[in-house]
C-alpha cells in the first residue's frame, strides 16, 4: 500500500493573547507565541486507520486540522493524497471527508435529507448512487426514520450519526475524525464504533482519529500516534504499545469470607479493594507464583487476570513521555 | 482530464441555486416569525411615510428633491436596503459566526470555491418576496399618485447599472470589515459600523447635498453613495454624465479585487476555533 499522508517537520505556532490590564486590553491586545504542534513527522498507508492520541492541548486536533488544510502549517511539509492540503484544490477536496463531534454542517432547521440533497450538488452526486448510498448507510445505523426530521428535533446520537452519513456520501477515500463520539450514550457510540469498522474494512476507508474514548480507538484503530506538547511520543500498532506493558498484569480475587489486606500486600500492591474483592498489580513473570499461594493460603471463589487497560498505558505516556524515549531508543538498538 | 473553462461558472450557479432554494427552505420553518418580520416592516414603512408627508407638507423641497422625487429616493433606499440584505448583510453575518465558532472548517474543508459560497450561502429570496413587496406598496402607490417627473431609457439604464455596482462596491467594502474576525473573533461591532459607514445618510441626502470631493470619496473609497444617491440622481436625470458610472465601475473593480486577496489573506491566518 502507498503512502497517502506524508508529513515532514510539521509545526504550528499560536498568538496567544497574554493576560494585560482591563483598560490596555480593550484597545491593544499583546500576544505570546505557543508552539502547538513541533516538528513532527509521520506517514499514513492507505487503508490505515490510525488514532491521533494526547490529553487536551496535546496538538492532535491541529494537525488533523492542517492535514485537512484549514490551517496554514506554520513550517515543514504535508502531503495528502498527493496534494498539499491548503492549496485546497478541488480534487483533494472531493477525497476526503471531516465530522467533528461538536460541529454541524447539517442546517439545524431542516431535515438531515434537505441537507443531503445541498451536498448532492456540492459533490455532484447522481441521484441514483445518493439514494442506493443513503439506503445502505441508512439501515447500517439504524435512522431510516429520522432522515426527514428536522435536525433540531433529533437527539445527539442521531444528529451525529446524520452528520457522518452526511461525511461519507461521495465515499471519500480519507476520512477525519474529531471526537466523533463525544457526549453519546453508550449505544449510538457502539452503533457508531460499528459504522466505522464498516468503513475501515469493507469500503477500505482510511481513518485517521482523534478521541478520548479508548474504546473508539480499540474497535476502529490499528495504529495510535501519540503527540504530547506538540511533539510525537509513540508512533506504532495497538498492540506494540500494550507489549509494552505486558509484564504488567491485574490480578482481580474475590474470596469467600474477608482476608485480610495486609497479607495480600505481600503478593502484591493492592490498587483496590471491595468486601471481598481486591485487585493486585503483579508482574507477568510472577502470576502463576502468586496464584498458586493465594490458593493454597486463601479461601478463594472467582479469579480474574487482566493486562493493563489501554486508557492508563495512554495516561502512562502523558506523564512518563521521557520513558517512551528510552524504549524507543533501547527499540532501535 | 482538463476541465472546462465554463465548468468553474456551473459549479457556481449550481451552488447558487442549491443554497437560494436551501435558503428558502430555511426561511419557511418558522412562519410565526416570518409574520412578524412582516408587520415589522410594514409599520416601520407606514411610519416613515407619514413622516415624509409632514415634511413635505411645510416645504417644497428637501435637499433640491420634490416630494415624489423624494418617494423616488426612499423607493431605492427601500430597495437597496433588502437587496443587500437578502445576499450580503445575512452572508457576512454568517461568515462572521463561522469564523467565530469554527464551523467554517466545515466549509473549508468541502470542495467548494470558498468565496463564492460564503458570499452566496444564504439568499434570502422569502424576505425579498414576502417582507419586502407588501411594504412598498403603499410607497409605490404614492409615488405613481403624486408622479411629477419623466424617466429617460439612458438615465434608467445608468441608474440600474449604478445599483449594481453599488450593491457589489458595498458588499465589498463591508466584507473587508467582516474579516477581521479572523483575528479579532468577533464581528458584530465590525459589521455595524461597516454598516453605518455604507450606508451613511444613504436614506435621507439626495446625491446632490454633498459637496463634489464628498461625492468623489463616496463612490470610491468609501462607496456609500453609489447604491442609493447616485442611483436615484442618474434615475431622476439630475446626474447624466457617465463620469461617475465609470468611477463606480474602476471602484467596484478594485474593491472586488481587494476582496479576494484579502480572503486568501484571511485564510492564511484562520486559527479555527478549537473544538
Amino acid at each position: 500500500m502507498k503512502d497517502i499522508i506524508n508529513v515532514n517537520k510539521l509545526t504550528k505556532t499560536y498568538q496567544i493573547p497574554i493576560k494585560q490590564g482591563v483598560l490596555k486590553s480593550i484597545f491593544f491586545s499583546n500576544n505570546r507565541e505557543l508552539i502547538a504542534v513541533d516538528k513532527i513527522d509521520f506517514k499514513v498507508k492507505q487503508g490505515e486507520s490510525v488514532a491521533l492520541l494526547g490529553p487536551n492541548g496535546a496538538g492532535k486536533t491541529t494537525t488533523l486540522k492542517m492535514l485537512t488544510g484549514l490551517l496554514y502549517p506554520t513550517s515543514g511539509e504535508i502531503n495528502v493524497l498527493g496534494f498539499t492540503p491548503t492549496d485546497r484544490k478541488r480534487e483533494f477536496l472531493r477525497q476526503i471527508a471531516l465530522v467533528m463531534g461538536n460541529k454541524s454542517g447539517l442546517s439545524w432547521d431542516l431535515s438531515a435529507m434537505q441537507s443531503f440533497n445541498l451536498f448532492k450538488t456540492i459533490y455532484q452526486i447522481p441521484e441514483s448512487t445518493l439514494e442506493t448510498r443513503l439506503d445502505e448507510m441508512a439501515q447500517l445505523l439504524d435512522i431510516r426514520d429520522q432522515l426527514d426530521i428536522p435536525i433540531r428535533k433529533l437527539s445527539l446520537g442521531q444528529r451525529l450519526k446524520m452528520e457522518l452519513i452526511g461525511a461519507i456520501l461521495h465515499r471519500p477515500k480519507l476520512l477525519f475524525l474529531d471526537e466523533p463520539t463525544i457526549g453519546l450514550d453508550v449505544v449510538s457510540k457502539r452503533k457508531i464504533r460499528g459504522f466505522l469498522r464498516h468503513l475501515h474494512r469493507e469500503e477500505q476507508t482510511t481513518i485517521i482519529l482523534t478521541s478520548h474514548e479508548m474504546a473508539d480507538i480499540e474497535s476502529v484503530c490499528d495504529r495510535a500516534i501519540i503527540i504530547n506538547h506538540g511533539q510525537i511520543v509513540f508512533d506504532d500498532t495497538l498492540e506494540k504499545l500494550s507489549h509494552y506493558y505486558q509484564d504488567k498484569k491485574y490480578l482481580t480475587v474475590t474470596f469467600k469470607k474477608p482476608v485480610k489486606k495486609e497479607r495480600l500486600q505481600q503478593l502484591g500492591n493492592v490498587i483496590s479493594s471491595k468486601e471481598l474483592s481486591y485487585t493486585l498489580e503483579i508482574s507477568k513473570s510472577t502470576q502463576s507464583t502468586v496464584i498458586a499461594k493465594l490458593a493454597e493460603k486463601f479461601p478463594i471463589d472467582d479469579l480474574d487476570i487482566q493486562g493493563v487497560p489501554l486508557d492508563e498505558i495512554i495516561e502512562d505516556l502523558f506523564t512518563q513521555t521521557k520513558l517512551i524515549e528510552t524504549l524507543s531508543a533501547e527499540e532501535r538498538t | 482530464m482538463k476541465q472546462s473553462v465554463f465548468e468553474p461558472i456551473k459549479i457556481r450557479l449550481e451552488i447558487l441555486k442549491a443554497n437560494t432554494l436551501f435558503s428558502l427552505k430555511e426561511s419557511l420553518a418558522y412562519s410565526l416569525n416570518n409574520w412578524g418580520g412582516l408587520a415589522s416592516t410594514i409599520t416601520y414603512m407606514l411610519t416613515y411615510l407619514v413622516f415624509l408627508s409632514a415634511l413635505y407638507g411645510r416645504v417644497e423641497t428637501i435637499g433640491g428633491y420634490r416630494y415624489s422625487e423624494a418617494l423616488l429616493f426612499t423607493l431605492m433606499v427601500q430597495l437597496n436596503f433588502y437587496l443587500i440584505w437578502v445576499w450580503s448583510m445575512t452572508n457576512l453575518e454568517k461568515l462572521g459566526y463561522d469564523i467565530k465558532t469554527g464551523k467554517l472548517d466545515l466549509i473549508l474543508s468541502k470542495p467548494l470555491p470558498s468565496l463564492w459560497y460564503v458570499t452566496f450561502q444564504k439568499i434570502n429570496l422569502f424576505t425579498l418576496i414576502v417582507e419586502m413587496w407588501p411594504a412598498t406598496l403603499p410607497l409605490l402607490y404614492l409615488l405613481f399618485k403624486h408622479l411629477d417627473f419623466s424617466v429617460t431609457p439612458l438615465g434608467l439604464f445608468y441608474g440600474a447599472l449604478t445599483l449594481f455596482l453599488g450593491q457589489i462596491a458595498t458588499h465589498c467594502f463591508q466584507f473587508l470589515f467582516t474579516l477581521l474576525t479572523f483575528w479579532t473573533g468577533e464581528s458584530k461591532g465590525l459589521t455595524g459600523i461597516s454598516y453605518q459607514i455604507a450606508f451613511f445618510g444613504s436614506d435621507a441626502i439626495p446625491l446632490e447635498a454633498f459637496p463634489k470631493p464628498v461625492i468623489f470619496l463616496g463612490i470610491t473609497a468609501i462607496p456609500f453613495l453609489t447604491h442609493t444617491a447616485l442611483t436615484t440622481s442618474y434615475i431622476l436625470g439630475r446626474t447624466t454624465s457617465p463620469f461617475y458610472l465609470i468611477l463606480a465601475l474602476a471602484s467596484t473593480t478594485i474593491f472586488l479585487f481587494i476582496k479576494i486577496k484579502a480572503w486568501n489573506f484571511a485564510l492564511k491566518h484562520y486559527a479555527s476555533a478549537s473544538s
